[in-house]
């Protein structure tokens, strides 16, 4: 494909859309709030990880980044762009999103359900171009899911699906791409193919990716930017190396743990200590923990 | 190289089954049409039919082709694509396979509507077609009224609609109990439906009314694939789904109360003719074109079969709607979906 | 987060004792109207019977009275037709619901009320019959064939089986009124009966069909714990040890002899079979002993309270059940719909 010019040639992160800006969100289900107030900005062409424990509404913040969900105070900015009042079509030219759970109509194709991710380039009435091929066919190569492009998606193993459905996401062409707990039901070998893809996406693209992410040191390796969450606000901030630490795991998640430096990668990892292996004599850290008798 | 070929092969393939189902229900058409013309009370062969379709011959056979069965034959085709069309969208756009108006209550209300005008207020003609508009219309407002909570979701629409389907039937089947028996056999006979004695202004205004909201389909239909992939993914796609499902349900309502309007509910048309398409094209869409054929060529088909007494009596259009769609899309659903799961 | 476990247990634990108390009350509550309202089909009607008169009849019938003769002849069988045809129709609701994992499934749309309706036409056309009493066995036979239909077509996935009975719908809705065009007698007798109304059925009819709608509810009762762990999936069903096919074929017989007895009785009655269980979804959760507890429960209480208002509200003239039970059943539909979650089925 060498003699077709395409936009995904150049580089993006020199017209970068700028970085992903919260100012004092608020976020809610049926008038009860989730998130109250919340600033925090993602730095543009890096890899940004959201964790915190459950409920804690890290995904609801990611809907609301979105729009998938719609905010109750406050706004979102890309850049110096208003991301809150713009027309959908295109702010899905700007930012591509993975929702947690995805279902895929009968019978479509890998290539047709990735074609999909199209939508925001078609006009009135969604013609297929050419180009869009081109894009479908990149997305597919860089998910590394090419060869399946003609087979049925629900034949396909979930750690397949999810490429594919990252595929629709990359054929939307944006500068960000929102990810909800992507390695949800994969094996630890797809989670890490999956992360090592993201990655891939943000050196070589300079896509912005903001990821929420369940496993701690996963999220810590392959994170630019860790951001952790509980109770709906924002605990720590900022490189993991410095932000992860026991004394945060420990306000964060209610987990008592060593935190040691990844043998491979060097990032900081977590190591959970548990009733049962706790050192005879240590307390544990809150008083509360008691190792069951 | 090879991947981009197999991108452009999986379009290319679709793109080529869509267009020979859509050729195939073509020739379909075609011939049943051809066959619609030249049977009947005075039988024409096919090539004087065809000749007096396009103004040649004598004047009785002008008179029988182009007065008597054509507008008969249009209203079939025109009535049944308004139909199918009109399922696909509602199917497509709620994500449910047996959202269709019959279903949700707007046939019924249609029915209530024409019935009203015709044993409360003793009214027949062009007050049927309107009273059986404004009921389809009315019905359809109340379940939007009621089902709209924080945005429009597919499941509240769908359980809202069957809740006033029953409603609207429950009504019917008492309005008919209460009614003295020729009058209620004579609304009996509307609430089935028939494309006979559509003629002049109300083939107009079907005709129309169904340009104007075919486009109207044509420019929805652009949201119905981000749709089908759930509203959190038509949202990121840039689809406002709320919007979306509102603007395609009022194309969609209006081919219903429309077409209604001119021929009574004909039974199923809108449930079946949508489901055939899906499975004909088998590629996860809403199959809205394949509809609009599927929709056309039963109800020519059925009417052919009730106008010629195949039945051994004589009988509206919508009675044989039903018998006709019913058992294919049966054996489609035995036999098909035992390999592929649902 | 790491409180202590007794503290996190007995917390529990009172949750939980406060969820069955408010179970336990609903019930209760559900049991106390439909007290009311069979006292009030005894006492309420175009004549109006005071309550020690009622007494009177049910234990010392005098023979010529004319108002023990009411009572008797006419509103006993009619409240026992309300309580049975609700009850089965309350429980076959619910199993249909579940079985299906279909919000909308309902005895109607799973075909059984059409083929009902199409054995009892038929019967009407061609055998001659004229009764409501003599459409029994019609009726049953018509819905049990609709069913079989629909099942062996439909079996294994819900999605389907809802689709394959829409089908059949369509496809005997117009045989019928093929019939009932056809033969204007037929259509006279069907379309009283196709409202749906608990008059006329006399106690021999009662007697006839009420065994089908007890072992009926018997089976239901044994498939609550088997439907309580098919609402989390064919595959988790069989992971905790269930025969999913052998589940669903019950529940098929369950529905045929519950929905069969129901139309028997009353007609083909719209919205019981499909509100019903929505409200008691939304009153107790959705552990299916308590669904179908609570379904047997208000099937009357709607069926029946339906009768008492539709002879309240014509004066001199009554309303058919069928047509108020739609018009109360399409609000509580409503009502359910719009509610904060739509229960999940």
């Amino acid at each position: 494909m060498i003699d077709t010019p395409h936009a995904l040639d150049t580089p993006r992160s020199a017209t970068g859309a700028g970085d992903l800006t919260a100012h004092g969100v608020a976020i809610g289900y049926d008038g009860r709030p989730v998130i109250d107030g919340l600033d925090l900005t993602l730095p543009q062409g890096r890899i940004t990880a959201i964790v915190g424990p459950n409920a804690c509404g890290k995904s609801t913040l990611l809907r609301g980044l979105a729009r998938l969900h719609p905010l109750t105070a406050g706004r979102v900015t890309l850049g110096d762009r208003d991301v809150t009042g713009m027309p959908r079509k295109e702010l899905a030219r700007l930012v591509g999103v993975l929702p947690q759970s995805s279902v895929a109509p009968d019978g479509v194709r890998v290539a047709e359900l990735v074609g999909r991710g199209r939508y925001p380039h078609q006009g009135w009435f969604g013609r297929h171009t050419s180009d869009d091929d081109v894009v479908v066919q990149r997305s597919l190569e860089a998910t590394g899911v090419a060869d399946l492009a003609d087979r049925p998606v629900a034949e396909l193993s979930g750690g397949q699906r999810q490429r594919v459905w990252i595929a629709m996401v990359l054929a939307q062409e944006t500068d960000v791409v929102l990810l909800d707990e992507p390695t949800t039901f994969l094996d630890v070998t797809h989670q890490v193919e999956l992360l090592d893809l993201l990655h891939d996406l943000n050196r070589e693209r300079g896509t912005t990716v903001v990821m929420v992410l369940h496993e701690l040191n996963l999220a810590a390796r392959y994170a630019d930017h860790l951001v952790v969450m509980s109770a709906g606000r924002v605990v720590a901030q900022g490189a993991p190396a410095d932000v992860l630490d026991e004394a945060t795991v420990l306000s964060a998640f209610g987990l008592d743990a060593r935190v040691v430096p990844d043998p491979v990668a060097g990032s900081p990892m977590i190591v959970p200590v548990g009733r049962h292996h706790r050192p005879d004599g240590t307390p544990a850290p809150d008083g509360s923990a008691e190792p069951s008798p | 190289m090879t991947t981009l070929t197999a991108v452009q092969s999986v379009r290319a393939r679709r793109s080529r089954r869509r267009a020979a189902v859509l050729a195939s229900l073509a020739v379909l058409v075609v011939v049943l049409a051809t066959f619609a013309l030249t049977i009947g009370a005075a039988p024409l062969p096919p090539g004087r039919a065809l000749l007096a379709l396009f103004g040649v011959g004598d004047a009785g056979d002008l008179f029988i082709v182009q007065r008597l069965r054509l507008p008969r034959l249009v209203t079939a085709l025109l009535a049944g694509a308004a139909f199918g069309l009109a399922g696909a969208l509602f199917q497509s756009t709620l994500r449910n396979p047996l959202a269709s108006p019959d279903i949700l209550g707007i046939a019924s209300g249609a029915s209530v509507g024409a019935v009203t005008v015709l044993l409360v207020l003793g009214m027949t003609g062009m007050a049927v077609s309107v009273g059986a508009f404004l009921g389809a219309g009315t019905i359809a407002l109340l379940i939007w009224f009621f089902a709209w909570r924080q945005g429009l979701h597919s499941i509240r629409f769908v359980l809202v609609g069957v809740g006033f389907a029953y409603l609207a039937s429950s009504v019917l089947a008492w309005m008919l109990a209460s009614a003295d028996q020729r009058d209620a056999a004579s609304a009996l006979v509307w609430t089935v439906g028939s494309v006979a004695d559509v003629r002049g202004a109300e083939l107009a205004v079907l005709c129309g009314g169904l340009a104007v909201l075919a486009l109207a389909a044509a420019v929805v239909s652009r949201w119905q694939h981000p749709l089908a992939l759930g509203d959190d993914h038509a949202r990121g796609l840039g689809v406002a789904t709320d919007s979306a499902r509102v603007v395609t349900l009022l194309v969609a309502v209006a081919l219903v109360a429309l077409a209604t309007a001119t021929v009574g509910p004909l039974a199923f048309v809108a449930l079946v003719a949508p489901a055939i398409a899906r499975r004909l094209t088998d590629d996860g869409g809403a199959a809205l074109s394949v509809s609009v054929g599927t929709g056309a060529t039963l109800v020519l088909a059925a009417d052919i079969v009730a106008q010629h007494g195949l039945l051994g009596v004589a009988a509206p259009t919508g009675i044989v709607t039903g018998l006709v769609g019913a058992p294919y899309l049966l054996w489609l659903l035995a036999t098909h979906e035992r390999r592929s799961r649902a | 987060m790491l409180t202590s476990p007794q503290v996190t247990s007995s917390d529990a634990a009172r949750q939980v004792g406060q969820r069955t108390r408010r179970k336990i009350a609903a019930c209760a509550i559900a049991l106390g109207a439909l007290a009311l309202i069979v006292v009030a089909s005894l006492v309420l009607g175009v004549r109006d019977v005071s309550l020690p008169v009622v007494w009177e009849a049910l234990t010392a019938p005098v023979a010529g009275d004319v108002d023990h003769q009411v009572i008797v002849g006419q509103r006993v069988p009619r409240a026992l037709v309300g309580l049975a045809a609700g009850l089965a129709l309350g429980v076959a609701g619910a199993v249909i619901q579940g079985i299906t994992r279909n919000p909308i499934a309902d005895p109607g749309l799973l075909g059984l009320n059409s083929g009902a309706s199409l054995a009892v036409v038929c019967a009407v056309w061609l055998l001659g019959l004229t009764a409501p009493s003599q459409f029994v066995w019609f009726a049953f036979l018509g819905a049990a064939a609709a069913a079989a239909l629909v099942f062996s077509i439909g079996s294994g996935q819900p999605v389907r089986l809802a689709l394959v009975g829409a089908t059949v719908t369509a496809l005997i809705t117009p045989l019928i009124t093929l019939v009932l065009l056809r033969d204007p007698q037929a259509f006279n007798l069907y379309r009283f009966w196709a409202v749906g109304s608990l008059t006329g059925r006399g106690l021999e009819t009662l007697t006839v069909v009420v065994p089908f709608v007890a072992v009926g509810a018997v089976l239901a009762a044994g498939l609550a714990q088997r439907l309580n762990m098919l609402a989390l999936g064919d595959d988790v069903a069989r992971g905790l040890g269930q025969r999913v096919g052998v589940t669903r074929a019950v529940a098929g017989l369950t529905i045929v002899l519950l929905a069969g007895a129901a139309t028997a009785l009353a007609g083909p009655v719209a919205l019981v079979g499909l509100a019903v269980p929505h409200a008691a979804r939304r009153l107790v959760g959705t552990d299916y002993r308590w669904v179908l507890a609570l379904s047997a429960l208000l099937g009357p209480v709607m069926l029946l309270g339906a009768d008492v208002i539709g002879r309240l509200l014509l004066p001199g003239t009554e309303l058919e059940a069928g047509v108020v039970a739609a018009a109360i059943g399409a609000p509580v539909l409503v009502a359910v719909a719009r509610g904060r979650k739509v229960a999940g089925v």
